[in-house]
């Protein structure tokens, strides 16, 4: 019956992310940082390694991205705008007096 | 000329606007050289305080305007999301770090701005200095040279660093770089 419920539970809980079984040779001493970090944070080494590698990934550049593409869209943000529109965008909020008074 | 390689750097608000709208080729090839190395940092402040710019010229704009100034804003927010941007949000650090050179310089170093036709209020002025503070906050906690364009509100910070260091324990110097010593 326990295990009937257990099977139950399993069948319900949130998927884990698929996970893939490989061999990797590593400099020692980054060996030794990660399995101190994954200690730290009482964590296995491979959660600790995949987490360190999800982060480290993040702040990589795409080597798919465009820095073309980019300059064009921030063109476009500013492209057409006023005066008083660039200062606005550029962080200055600044009003016409005489505008105000009318 | 700054080596692109020598980054990654924390782009301000006032870079960002500056290389937007650069007609300079050496400029832009800095640029492009720049993002094949390293991403666009900028500091969420950046962001909110373009975002708001937006929200403002749309809100005073015609009507018939207001889809223009919109797809101008959404060209922006998705020059966030793509790669090599990136956000830097702001953390317990950034904070801390704010709160202790706005005590510390709790006024601008310089007045509002006023042209022919239009000026900065002093309460508008006093929000956009914090605004700098906290862009110069993200720098130092993330130890990222800053770019900018606003020499006279980051040289004061940077000098207020450089004065009273062991108020900064840990962060510091601020190192800043002007957008328009990029290609020179």
């Amino acid at each position: 019956m326990l295990k009937a419920a257990a099977r139950r539970q399993a069948k319900h809980a949130p998927s884990r992310s698929r996970t893939r079984r490989t061999t990797w040779t590593l400099p020692q001493e980054v060996l030794r940082d990660v399995e101190r970090f994954a200690g730290d944070r009482h964590q296995s080494v491979s959660s600790a390694a995949a987490y360190l590698l999800e982060q480290g990934l993040r702040q990589q550049p795409s080597p798919k991205a465009s820095g073309v593409d980019i300059l064009a869209m921030w063109r476009k943000s500013f492209t057409g705008l006023t005066e008083e529109e660039r200062l606005l965008v550029d962080g200055i909020i600044v009003e016409d007096p005489s505008a105000e008074s009318k | 000329m700054i080596d692109p390689a020598s980054g990654p750097f924390l782009f301000d608000t006032s870079a960002e606007s500056y290389l937007s709208q650069s007609q300079s080729p050496a400029e832009v090839e800095w640029l492009m050289g720049y993002m094949t190395l390293f991403p666009v940092f900028v500091a969420v402040v950046t962001v909110m305080e373009r975002a708001r710019g937006y929200f403002l010229a749309r809100s005073r704009c015609a009507p018939a305007r207001r889809m223009e100034i919109e797809s101008k804003m959404l060209a922006y927010i998705q020059s966030l999301n793509v790669s090599p941007s990136r956000v830097l949000s702001l953390t317990t650090a950034i904070g801390l770090l704010s709160a202790q050179m706005m005590t510390m310089m709790p006024a601008p170093p310089t007045p509002p701005v006023h042209s022919h036709r239009l000026s900065e209020s002093r309460q508008d002025r006093l929000s956009r200095w914090r605004f700098d503070i906290m862009i110069a906050a993200t720098a130092l906690v993330h130890n990222l040279p800053l770019i900018h364009n606003n020499p006279r509100d980051f040289e004061s910070l940077r000098a207020l660093i450089e004065t009273v260091p062991e108020r900064f324990p840990g962060v510091g110097p601020l190192n800043l770089i002007s957008v328009k010593r990029l290609a020179a």
